[in-house]
């Protein structure tokens, strides 16, 4: 009894039906003989048929591959549960057969996935993937890359590997800070319009009410402490990015198309080196998106950190006694609208001064009227005109208009005027139209190549005869289809390729106690399509 | 001193003539400034314009957009005119000398 029940228990059963024991027996040894005579038999039947190629009877397994499909009628000789076995057997193996040939790779694209575009997406993630793999040591190669190998390389291709990862793991914050990078591919964020938020991660559970949400991420860049200049075309297609912080790079420059990021909550472009902001930001401070700006080589109306400001203290004490009494603050913005546009012999910055107490006032007034709920944001973050640089005007081919006495082009003077449209040219005959110039430009930029008119580019570049000017265009007209495409006119919001007029506008934002101040003056830089649109904002314009 | 007609003529490199609208053609400051009888052009004595320079096909363009910018002055939201592709290069040129 020390052996178990399960050694007795085998015999018993080998005892106990004994025909079904013999027969796998008969039946193994039928398989090694019969074959023999069959062949024989029906060798030449054999050969004349064509089925072989997928034959479903399958005793030829173990003995070989010449061998000739055993015939039916052969099969159905033996005993009855001889047969009936046989072919349950057959089925299985034969089905297993089946599945091994639709497993292997028939190296076929399927015409579902054939498209062009996720082919290249395959064959680039692939490489991406093997450039990554190339060198192994993760993180660890950050400080030797500084050492042996070139630093910038290292960078991009540790960037796009963060990009995967984040990618893989379901990660919405993607941390590309302090990595040294002077430039990121567009390859490196594309990757990121595949980003989708992770669901739920265990499935133990049935999901809550709150977890049935939209799998689009919001997507938090980082890309500060970095050495860029220019940033990627790429950038400004992620529409799911609500945090991008670009602080600490060297950029000069911040293009219009951030605009284009309509989801976004927080911007930081701290620490730069950006003069101007684009006027399609003006938007971003209107939505109360919190936008760090500071601190960058902002360009000022006038040597705001110099003189000292005269009318403070009088300003001050006229806000806090008049917004009360409705009837007076009326008069005082009309005594400060006559003050702010007639301005003989006042020094700018009082000019300035003024314009920010009567934009106060107004923004007071449109206080009183709307409802609590609005008063607290309009006041706190209100945006208002305080002045704006000379016009600077150009021709149809994007060279700057000469005035008709002035014997050389102006040089570029951004400083505040309280006359923007004094260098004017003559604007009699202007219109809102296109130019003819810009049209066709548009025309070759939609149907034409235009690298091919270019030098760099085609052979024959230089056998158009083309003038400087036009060439410039020209190329503009590329970049412009290349990156961000054509920019939209600040002032009729048209697309246009050759800017026409551009200036500067500067705008306080900051809190109503804080008086006129470097640091809460912003420049943005307008750009119009036609000379007609050249036209500042009035005085008096807050948002 | 003759008055100001109402229409001009311009005639291309390949005597074509086209009879436009004075002030229509007098967008671009280079034919306002040829028909100016204050500058004292031979232009401006006969009403014409010669240009050596643009083919008859382009001219027509140029006269056709005279009238287009005639005519969308403060409109909004216009399409933009179709123009042939083989011309758009000339019509830059053109366009670039006009001041259009």
């Amino acid at each position: 009894m020390a052996l178990p029940s399960s050694p007795p228990l085998l015999p018993e059963e080998y005892d106990l039906p004994s025909a079904t024991t013999l027969l796998p027996l008969a039946s193994g040894s039928s398989v090694a003989i019969r074959p023999l005579h069959r062949k024989r038999q029906h060798s030449d039947y054999g050969s004349l048929s064509s089925d072989p190629l997928f034959s479903d009877t399958t005793e030829e397994d173990d003995e070989g591959i010449d061998l000739q499909p055993p015939r039916r009628k052969k099969l159905t000789r033996g005993p009855w549960w001889n047969v009936g076995r046989r072919s349950k057997h057959d089925l299985r193996r034969s089905m297993a057969r089946k599945e091994k040939m639709r497993n292997a790779d028939s190296g076929v694209w399927m015409g579902s996935d054939a498209s062009e575009d996720s082919i290249d997406s395959v064959m680039s993630s692939q490489q991406r993937m093997q450039e990554l793999v190339v060198e192994d040591e993760g993180p660890a190669d950050d400080t030797e890359a500084s050492d042996e190998e070139a630093p910038a390389l290292d960078a991009e291709t540790y960037a796009a590997r963060m990009v995967q990862d984040c990618l893989d793991r379901g990660k919405e914050v993607v941390n590309l800070g302090d990595l040294a990078l002077t430039r990121i591919p567009d390859a490196t964020l594309r990757p990121l319009h595949q980003l989708i938020r992770p669901s739920f991660s265990d499935l133990t559970s049935p999901p809550s009410e709150d977890e049935f949400g939209p799998l689009t991420p919001s997507i938090t860049l980082i890309l500060s402490t970095n050495q860029l200049t220019t940033l990627p075309t790429e950038l400004f297609n992620l529409s799911n990015i609500t945090v991008l912080s670009l602080r600490n790079n060297h950029l000069t420059e911040l293009p219009p198309a951030i605009a284009r990021l309509e989801r976004l909550q927080e911007l930081n472009i701290a620490s730069n080196n950006i003069r101007d902001l684009p006027w399609e930001l003006l938007s971003y401070f209107e939505r109360n998106i919190r936008i760090n700006v500071r601190p960058n080589p902002f360009y000022q109306p006038t040597d705001l950190f110099a003189e000292p400001s005269p009318v403070q203290a009088g300003a001050s004490t006229d806000d806090d006694g008049r917004p009360d009494d409705a009837a007076s603050a009326v008069d005082d913005v009309e005594s400060l609208r006559e003050r702010s546009t007639n301005h003989k012999g006042l020094p700018l910055r009082e000019v300035l001064e003024t314009r920010l107490r009567l934009g106060r006032l107004l923004v007071e007034q449109q206080c009183q009227t709307t409802a609590e709920v609005m008063k607290r944001s309009l006041s706190d973050d209100s945006l208002i005109y305080l002045a704006s640089s000379a016009i600077r005007f150009f021709n149809v081919d994007g060279t700057q208009s000469r005035q008709t006495g002035a014997a050389r082009v102006q040089p570029k003077d951004w400083s505040a005027t309280v006359t923007p449209l004094a260098n004017a040219p003559d604007l009699s005959g202007s219109n809102k139209a296109p130019s003819l110039f810009e049209l066709a430009l548009r025309s070759i930029q939609s149907t034409n190549d235009i690298s091919e008119f270019l030098p760099g580019h085609g052979s024959h570049g230089h056998d158009y005869g083309l003038s400087s000017s036009i060439m410039a265009a020209l190329s503009r007209a590329a970049v412009n289809t290349a990156t961000h495409g054509n920019d939209t006119c600040s002032t009729c919001r048209k697309r246009y390729i050759v800017a026409r007029a551009e200036w500067l506008e500067y705008w306080s934002h900051g809190s109503h106690a804080k008086p006129l101040a470097p640091d809460s003056t912003l420049p943005f830089l307008r750009k119009a399509c036609s000379w007609a649109c050249a036209v500042p904002t009035e005085v008096g314009t807050f948002r | 001193m003759n008055d100001l007609t109402e229409y001009v003529t311009l005639i291309s490199s390949d005597d074509f003539s086209y009879v436009v609208l004075r002030s229509t053609a007098c967008i671009s400051p280079i034919i306002r400034r040829m028909l100016d009888p204050s500058n004292g052009f031979m232009e401006a004595s006969t009403n014409t314009v010669h240009f050596d320079n643009i083919n008859g096909i382009v001219l027509e363009k140029v006269c056709e957009y005279f009238y287009y910018n005639e005519k969308n002055k403060d409109a909004k939201d216009v399409a933009d005119p179709d123009f042939p592709t083989e011309l758009c290069l000339e019509l830059l040129m053109a366009a670039d000398y006009l001041d259009v």
